[in-house]
C-alpha cells in the first residue's frame, strides 16, 4: 500500500466520523460533499475508475443538493 | 426507551459486534492479494467474449445484466415512491401563476456566469460518459447521473421560473420510462430470436471501435435515460413543492 | 496495512449506526445511513484490489495486462447511484412527517392513529 493510499483511507475515515458527529444537518451536507470527493480521490488510487467518476456525480453533488433542499422545505414549513 | 438507554444499549452491542465483526475481517486475505477467481476470468476472457474494453460495463451490462435490470428497477420505485410523497393535490382554488419571487431571486453573479457557461458542456459531457460505456470508464450510471445533476446548473442561475420551463415534467418522465421500457425491450429482443433474456444479438463488431460490443452500448443508453430521467424527476419534484407550498403560504 | 483498510470499513460502519441511534433529527439520520453505506463501498473496492494491477480498462493496454477485480467495481458503482435516489426517498419521508407532525425528533413521533395526542 502506497503512502497516498494510506492517507487516503484515513481522510476517508476522518471525513466520515466528521459527517456523523456534526449535529445540524446544514453543516453535515457539507462535510458529506468533502467526503464523497475524498472517497472519489480514493477509488481512483485504487484502480477504481468507474466508481470514483460515479461517486463524485453523486456522492458530492447530488446528495448534498437533495439534503439542502429537504432542509429548504423543511425551514419554509417553519417560517 | 430514553435515549441514554438506547445509546447504552447500542454501545454495548456493538462492542461484541466489533469483536466479531474484527476477528471475521482478519481472516481475510491480505490487501492486495487479489485471489479472486471472477477477476482472473474476467482479465483473460472478457475482450474476447464481449469486445468491450471498459470491464466493468461489460460486467454490469453483459455478465450481469439481470441485475442491473433490477437495480434500475429499484432506482424507478424510488422515484416513483419520491413523486406519491411530495405531490400534493391542490386544495382550494389554484395558486396564482404569477408567483411572487421566492427569495432565489437575485444570486450570486459569479454563480450565474458559471452555471450559464458550464450548463451546456456538462449535458454534453454526460452524453459522452452514457454512449462511450463499453470503450471508456463510464456508462448509464455515471452518465445519468451527471445529466440529471447537471441540470440544477439551471436552477441555480436562473430560477424557478426558467428551470421549470427548460425541464418540462412530462419530458423527464417520458425519458424516465424509456429508459426502463427500453432496457426490457432489448431483453425481449433477444428472446424474439430464439435466445435467451438480454444475450447479445447483435454482431460484436471490432474492439475499440465505436460500433462494437453488441447491445452493451444500447443497454447503457436506456440505463442513462432512466437515471438521468430518475434524477431529474426527484429534483423537479423537490423544487417545484419547495415553490407551490412558498406561493400558498404567502397570500 | 491491511488492518488499516479492513479497519476503516468497521470505523465508517460503527460510526455511522452510533449516528444513526443516537440521532435526534430524521435527516441527521438519513445522512448516517449515506455514511454506513460509504463503508460497504470502502470493504468492496479494497477487496478487490491487486497491488501492481491496473485499472480494468484495457483500452490502452495489451489485452493480457493485470487488472484489479472489475465485479466489485461493478457491484460498487450500481450501488452508489441507486443509494442515492433511496436516500432520496427517505429524505422525502422526513418532509411529510415534519409536516404531518411538525417534529423531526424521532423520540417525539407519534403513531399516525393516535389522535388524542396533538403534534407539537
Amino acid at each position: 500500500m502506497t503512502a497516498i493510499q494510506c492517507a487516503l483511507f484515513v481522510l476517508v475515515a476522518a471525513g466520515g466520523g466528521a459527517a456523523v458527529l456534526v449535529r445540524s444537518p446544514r453543516e453535515q451536507a457539507f462535510f458529506v460533499s468533502l467526503n464523497g470527493a475524498v472517497l472519489s480521490l480514493f477509488f481512483m488510487s485504487l484502480e477504481a475508475p468507474d466508481v470514483a467518476l460515479a461517486e463524485l456525480a453523486v456522492g458530492s453533488a447530488a446528495i448534498p443538493l437533495m439534503i439542502l433542499v429537504a432542509l429548504a422545505h423543511i425551514e419554509r414549513r417553519r417560517q | 426507551m430514553t435515549h441514554r438507554i438506547r445509546v447504552i444499549a447500542f454501545l454495548a452491542a456493538a462492542a461484541v459486534a466489533a469483536v466479531l465483526l474484527l476477528r471475521g475481517l482478519g481472516g481475510m486475505p491480505e490487501f492486495g492479494a487479489g485471489h479472486s477467481p471472477y477477476r482472473q476470468y474476467l482479465n483473460e476472457h472478457a475482450v474476447a467474449e464481449t469486445h468491450a474494453t471498459d470491464l466493468p460495463s461489460a460486467v454490469n451490462f453483459s455478465y450481469r445484466a439481470l441485475d442491473t435490470l433490477g437495480e434500475e428497477y429499484i432506482l424507478f420505485a424510488s422515484v416513483a415512491g419520491v413523486a406519491v410523497l411530495l405531490r400534493e393535490p391542490h386544495r382550494g382554488k389554484k395558486p396564482a401563476k404569477k408567483a411572487r419571487v421566492p427569495d432565489d431571486c437575485c444570486p450570486e453573479e459569479a454563480v450565474v456566469a458559471v452555471s450559464r457557461a458550464v450548463v451546456t458542456v456538462v449535458i454534453v459531457f454526460g452524453f459522452y460518459v452514457t454512449i462511450h460505456a463499453h470503450l471508456t470508464p463510464g456508462g448509464g450510471f455515471q452518465g445519468g447521473a451527471i445529466l440529471g445533476t447537471g441540470i440544477l446548473l439551471i436552477y441555480l442561475a436562473d430560477g424557478h421560473e426558467a428551470f421549470a420551463q427548460a425541464i418540462h415534467p412530462s419530458l423527464v418522465h417520458a425519458l424516465e420510462a424509456a429508459g426502463a421500457a427500453g432496457y426490457v425491450s432489448l431483453g425481449l429482443a433477444a428472446m424474439l430470436g430464439g435466445k435467451a433474456f438480454l444475450e447479445n444479438i447483435l454482431p460484436l463488431g471490432e474492439t475499440g471501435q465505436f460500433f462494437s460490443a453488441g447491445i452493451v452500448p444500447l443497454i447503457s443508453l436506456a440505463v442513462g435515460l432512466e437515471v438521468s430521467g430518475g434524477f431529474s424527476s426527484l429534483f423537479v419534484d423537490f423544487i417545484s413543492e419547495l415553490h407551490r407550498s412558498s406561493e400558498e403560504s404567502e397570500p | 496495512m491491511t488492518h488499516l483498510a479492513y479497519g476503516v470499513a468497521a470505523w465508517l460502519l460503527f460510526v455511522g449506526l452510533y449516528g444513526i441511534v443516537s440521532s435526534r433529527n430524521l435527516i441527521h439520520m438519513v445522512i448516517c445511513l449515506t455514511v454506513v453505506q460509504r463503508s460497504t463501498y470502502v470493504l468492496l473496492i479494497a477487496v478487490g484490489y491487486r497491488s501492481g494491477a491496473h485499472a480494468p480498462v484495457l483500452a490502452d493496454l495489451p489485452h493480457d495486462a493485470f487488472v484489479v477485480d472489475p465485479v466489485v467495481q461493478a457491484l460498487a458503482l450500481t450501488d452508489i447511484v441507486v443509494g442515492a435516489t433511496t436516500t432520496a426517498l427517505l429524505l422525502a419521508m422526513a418532509v411529510r412527517v415534519h409536516k404531518l407532525q411538525g417534529t423531526l425528533d424521532p423520540s417525539k413521533l407519534r403513531p399516525l392513529h393516535n389522535r388524542k395526542r396533538k403534534p407539537r
